[in-house]
């Protein structure tokens, strides 16, 4: 598990510290927090997919349930004195809802789970370290 | 492309104040430290992880108790997750960074309760050789049913094998809580230890993972006063043999504390 999941994980105190807590939201996907966010439509297509496979899809449920697995997630960081965990949570929702929320195709935990999503055609690619692989062809 | 992008953009929220670094946002001023740190470009760097900033009205960290003459104990071991142990004590423990991992060693410590079968006693063992990693070989080439003859004989081409040892990679203390520690292994905890360790009750027999520790010296684990954590079978640490027993004893009673770990993992 990515350091930054661990309990009693340190919060970021630097920059460095930030780009290092933000490489484990492929992981993040994988949370049980989350499992019920990954669409049930399967997307048709080659691996890895890009975003245009999604452009047309309405994404405002996902949206709506994500947050709901932020918000356990930010109770496990609670209960778990995960600095880093509880960072993550706190930036992923700042992007997700709000003013400052972003299209669906730029945030990237709805990114991961888009691609869990794609994966489970594929043998064997659903798993973190093809989901990291496949964000960073995203584009 | 996509992790560049919303890197720049946390770090403009982070520096716009619109996000804060530090784990409490419903403690007055702690958003404000961090990101003061963040954005400050004037020279004054400042260490939020090294204690408060002497010139600064910041509380300081809470001094030891007057008269602290009660040294540490630890009251329970817990697995947090495979390669993950944590440690809490009876009080705060001071910081653990040049205490040598090599002072902890984890045992699987078999206690015999009988008097006919053996002698009672604690039997401590290796736990990677319970351990076991399931290791899978590729099939050798040229095994076809067809064409005949030439054909292989089926076999499994998987197996169990004890894991690398179990030792304790680093320690370091718990962030927020300060009578905790936390413990990294070297190999995560398998299935098949727990097994050992949750196996059905056997009146004359018992299995524990326990940890083991050794005092002493300079760089050892002390409370805030410097009064250090009273040894725990160390003989274990100290033979640095494979197998080690107290016999003619009853079970477990090397442990002083006896502080098994449960394994819920699976």
């Amino acid at each position: 598990m990515h350091p930054a999941l661990h309990p009693g994980s340190p919060p970021p105190t630097d920059d460095e510290d930030v780009e290092i807590v933000l490489r484990a939201v492929p992981e993040l996907a994988f949370l049980p927090e989350l499992a019920d966010c990954v669409p049930a439509a399967t997307i048709v297509g080659a691996w890895p997919p890009s975003r245009e496979a999604f452009a047309a899809a309405d994404l405002d449920h996902l949206r709506a349930r994500v947050l709901r697995g932020l918000e356990a997630l930010g109770e496990r960081a609670e209960r778990e004195r995960s600095g880093g965990l509880g960072f993550l949570v706190r930036t992923l929702t700042y992007f997700l809802v709000g003013s400052a929320a972003l299209p669906a195709v730029e945030h990237p935990l709805l990114v991961a789970l888009l691609l869990r999503a794609a994966a489970r055609d594929h043998d064997g690619a659903d798993t973190a370290l093809e989901i990291a692989r496949a964000m960073d062809r995203w584009g | 492309m996509l992790g560049l992008r919303f890197s720049r953009l946390v770090h403009a929220a982070i520096a716009s104040g619109a996000l804060y670094l530090g784990a409490c946002s419903d403690t007055p001023g702690d958003t404000e430290t961090d990101t003061d740190t963040e954005t400050d470009t004037g020279g004054h760097d400042t260490d939020t992880t090294s204690g408060p900033d002497p010139t600064t009205d910041a509380p300081p960290p809470p001094p030891p108790p007057p008269g602290d003459i009660t040294p540490p104990a630890l009251t329970a071991v817990t697995i947090i997750d495979p390669v993950t142990l944590q440690l809490s004590f009876t009080e705060a423990i001071a910081p653990v960074d040049t205490v040598n991992p090599k002072r902890f060693r984890l045992s699987l410590a078999r206690g015999y309760f009988g008097t006919y079968g053996g002698q009672p006693g604690t039997y401590l063992r290796e736990p990677h050789y319970y351990n076991l990693v399931e290791t899978c070989q590729p099939l050798p080439p040229g095994c076809y049913y067809e064409p005949i003859p030439s054909y292989c004989y089926y076999y499994s081409n998987c197996y169990y094998q004890p894991s690398p040892e179990l030792e304790v990679a680093d320690l370091f203390n718990h962030y927020a809580d300060p009578t905790q520690v936390i413990l990294s292994l070297t190999f995560p905890i398998q299935r098949s230890l727990c097994d050992v360790i949750n196996a059905p009750d056997d009146p004359l027999v018992d299995f524990v993972l326990h940890l083991h520790y050794a005092a002493g010296g300079l760089a050892q684990v002390t409370d805030l006063a410097g009064l250090p954590l009273a040894p725990l079978s160390d003989a274990w640490i100290k033979q640095d043999a494979v197998y080690y027993s107290y016999v003619n004893a009853a079970p477990f009673s090397n442990f002083n504390p006896f502080l098994p770990i449960p394994c819920g993992l699976f």
